[in-house]
């Protein structure tokens, strides 16, 4: 029994340092909860200013992050913007829930998951990263989405999210030991939380969508689900496809590829037609991943959601 | 019932403590039958753990039993010791019956579609977990019993002796006269006694399964081999060999570990086997307990080595041996390439003077045999074979290029993390061997035990997989 009792001890004990290893000394979630919390502060400023005026926030993947620049929208709007996307790595369920999260009643929230999310069959499992963020706010089950989403963190998926596995393991060590730390840096952030690096990537590929893309089954029901919510919180939604650096060939074909999904997300969501179906041909407006706008990418993408997102909040 | 995973573990907690629950309630009121409750809460937890995995697996393993039993019955008459007409044809009908879901659901593809060309679909491609492993088990009871017809068992125990969950689907596979008479008297209850004995198996088990196996699995896969570079060829062999040997000597080692903890002792299939220094004392090793059944059961009643022609039997049974791992002409060769060796082997002893060079030469053989184990493709699998075999492939470009192998240097760095812990563990299975200790006793030390256990936290996969056994 003595045995037994040693070997829970360096259970309890391996999975203690683990959690330090993955969470709080993993440089990725650091990075993001600090973006995460200064997000935060601001919006609470604004609403500090005036308590009773609505807010628009932007979540997604990291391409909402780098592309939507929340000054522009304000400037067209006449309201506070904020960009509350997060890598992808967090998964749908988390991105949306913690953008609801921050959301009061006669708010508006402009979801730009990548269109892969909902084109393809997924149970969308969250990971360490989400974890991550939860566990540092206080709510593990925001790592499921839990609030917004029906899904419950189960013990097992909590523990599994607290071990770093041998692949992150060698990341950590290597990033730690060659000094390059995380990619990204707080100098990175930009007005109300849009993220802009200074990284390119010369060996980047572009992204053509050739076939015909269509809202999948679980698609659907996470954004059905999603509506739900915002609608108990009486919160205003649109969707906003994010856009892809799309080789000049196959532009036209990638865009009605897009088009089909974007019309079956237009019947659950209304979409911010901007007429880009999530493509750009301009290589120069990608910075570190042909879904990571530049600045000049993001002011250019901005505008254009930006006016056509004017026009939809004027219809009632 | 994969011992890998944590559904696994939480079936048979919530089994084994409503189990004790039902035998403490029948002790109380009915003390002279509580050894029977016992087993059957014991049969119930097999049976359930068979049932979580998928209704077919539970129907067809109930199947095979049902035919065995009349068998074993019928044998225990000594119905089938007259060699009458009426007997012999029960025999074949009862034999076919048995082995009907093991053709079916592995053989049929291969033998009517791809052998025989005749382009039959089948409707179901899944195979049931454990199939060949407890067809093999059922089949050797019976022929136990028709050779020395005895009186059948308890059916409860005959039951218990089929569904034994430790070993139902991955083995070892046990002989009548090592499990039944333990079965017989287990009582399903908790043996402290071997607590620590047991709990070394199951974390070195699941150490083997998990840090080593399941890693290198999910790295292979994405692994970008240029069939025409025999180094990347020898690296694919060389980590599937790793993997299949840790993946499978794994399982075996939570299985003696939970039959230790319910009192019961199984058999070691495993015994340090890429220590050995030629063809046969590998297969002595090597899934000892499918050995020796082939053995008992196909190579001795075909004459064995008393026979001119004991060559071509061994080269049968490792044929057979491949067909039993996978219905496919890849499996085929590969147990002819083991038969060759072990014939070879056994017609003349230390054909190297050397040791070391004798070790070398046998891990390098099984080693390359693998390739036809794993690759599926028969293009890809002739190329790589070229590859093996032709010497320009060797080439100090191709050398150069074995880095492309990977995706990238964070691939490399993790696999060769994940194969050094690989190394790491054969040497010290290899110095347990020098000094004359049991098999795996380093890698039983409680020390080592508690070091595995924050490794097994720290390195295991976050996916879940199944055993590579588990297919076969």
């Amino acid at each position: 029994m003595k045995f037994l009792l040693k070997l829970i001890a360096c259970a309890v004990a391996a999975y203690a340092l683990s959690l330090v290893m993955t969470i709080w000394a993993n440089p990725e979630i650091r990075f993001w909860r600090e973006v995460q919390l200064r997000r935060q502060a601001e919006i609470a400023t604004a609403r500090a200013r005036d308590p009773q005026a609505p807010v628009i926030l932007f979540t997604g993947g990291s391409s909402t992050a780098f592309s939507i620049d929340p000054a522009v929208v304000e400037s067209a709007c006449g309201i506070p913007a904020f960009n509350l996307a997060l890598p992808a790595a967090a998964a749908p369920r988390y991105l949306l829930h913690q953008a609801l999260e921050q959301a009061r009643a006669g708010d508006i929230v402009v979801v730009g998951l990548e269109g892969d999310f909902l084109a393809y069959e997924s149970a969308y499992p969250a990971g360490m990263f989400a974890f991550g963020l939860a566990l540092q706010e206080g709510r593990p089950a925001a790592t499921v989405g839990n609030g917004t989403f029906p899904d419950t963190l189960a013990l097992r998926d909590a523990l599994n999210f607290s071990r770093p596995g041998a692949r992150y393991l060698i990341t950590l060590a290597y990033r730690g030991l060659s000094g390059k730390g995380y990619r990204y840096k707080a100098s990175d952030y930009r007005h109300h939380g849009r993220i802009e690096t200074a990284v390119t990537n010369p060996a980047m590929v572009h992204h053509d969508v050739l076939s015909k893309q269509a809202l999948s089954s679980t698609g659907k029901v996470l954004l059905t689900q999603f509506r739900d919510a915002a609608a108990l919180k009486k919160v205003r939604l649109f969707y906003a496809m994010p856009v892809r650096w799309t080789s000049m060939e196959n532009a036209e074909v990638s865009r009605s590829a897009n088009e089909a999904l974007l019309r079956e997300i237009d019947a659950i969501i209304p979409v911010i037609d901007d007429g880009t179906h999530g493509v750009s041909t301009e290589r120069a407006d990608f910075s570190d991943s042909h879904q990571h706008l530049t600045a000049q990418g993001s002011l250019a993408r901005s505008r254009a959601l930006a006016g056509k997102l004017v026009e939809l909040l004027g219809r009632p | 019932m994969n011992f890998a995973s944590y559904d696994f573990w939480r079936t048979l907690f919530f089994c084994f403590v409503a189990s004790r629950l039902v035998i403490g309630l029948a002790g109380k009121c009915c003390p002279s039958r509580e050894q029977d409750v016992g087993k059957l809460c014991l049969l119930a937890t097999g049976l359930v753990l068979l049932g979580v995995e998928s209704l077919l697996t539970l129907t067809v393993f109930l199947w095979v039993v049902a035919l065995s039993w009349i068998g074993v019955v019928l044998a225990g008459r000594g119905f089938f010791s007259k060699r009458s007409i009426p007997g012999g044809a029960v025999f074949l009908v009862l034999l076919l019956g048995q082995l009907a879901p093991l053709f079916y659901y592995k053989y049929w593809t291969f033998v009517l579609n791809d052998w025989l060309g005749l382009g039959v679909p089948k409707p179901s491609v899944l195979i049931p977990m454990g199939l060949s492993f407890y067809t093999f088990q059922k089949l050797g009871f019976w022929i136990d019993t028709i050779r020395k017809p005895c009186a059948p068992p308890r059916f409860l125990d005959y039951l218990n002796y089929c569904s034994f969950f430790p070993q139902i689907v991955a083995g070892p596979i046990e002989k009548k006269e090592s499990l039944l008479p333990q079965i017989e008297a287990t009582r399903f209850k908790f043996h402290r006694e071997n607590l620590e004995a047991g709990l070394q198996w199951i974390i070195l088990g699941l150490a083997y399964k998990l840090i080593v196996a399941d890693n290198l699995g999910t790295l292979s896969q994405n692994f970008l081999i240029n069939a025409g570079n025999a180094w990347h060829v020898w690296f694919e062999c060389l980590a599937f060999g790793l993997r299949i040997y840790f993946d499978f000597a794994g399982y075996s080692f939570v299985a003696i570990g939970l039959g230790l903890l319910l009192g019961v002792k199984l058999t070691l299939n495993f015994r340090c086997p890429y220590w050995a220094q030629d063809m046969r004392e590998f297969w002595r090793n090597w899934h000892v307990t499918l050995g020796a059944w082939l053995r008992d059961y196909i190579y001795i009643p075909l004459g064995g080595r008393r026979v001119p022609w004991w060559a071509l039997n061994t080269i049968f049974v490792f044929l057979v041996s491949g067909i039993w791992h996978g219905a496919g002409w890849g499996f085929l060769i590969w147990g002819l390439l083991h038969g060759i060796g072990v014939a070879v082997c056994s017609w003349r002893e230390k054909w190297i003077p050397f040791a070391p060079l004798r070790w070398a030469l046998t891990f390098a053989y099984t080693t390359a045999a693998w390739l036809f184990f794993l690759e599926p493709d028969s293009a890809l699998l002739w190329q790589k074979v070229q590859s093996l075999v032709d010497p320009g492939a060797y080439s100090i470009a191709n050398l150069r290029g074995f880095q492309q192998l990977f995706g990238g240097p964070s691939d490399l760095l993790v696999t060769l993390l994940i194969v050094a812990a690989g190394f790491v563990a054969l040497v010290m299975e290899g110095l347990g061997i020098r000094r004359g200790l049991e098999p795996y006793h380093f890698g039983r030390r409680p020390s080592v035990g508690l070091l595995l256990v924050f490794l097994l936290v720290w390195l295991a996969p976050l996916e879940e997989s199944s055993f590579i056994y588990f297919n076969f």
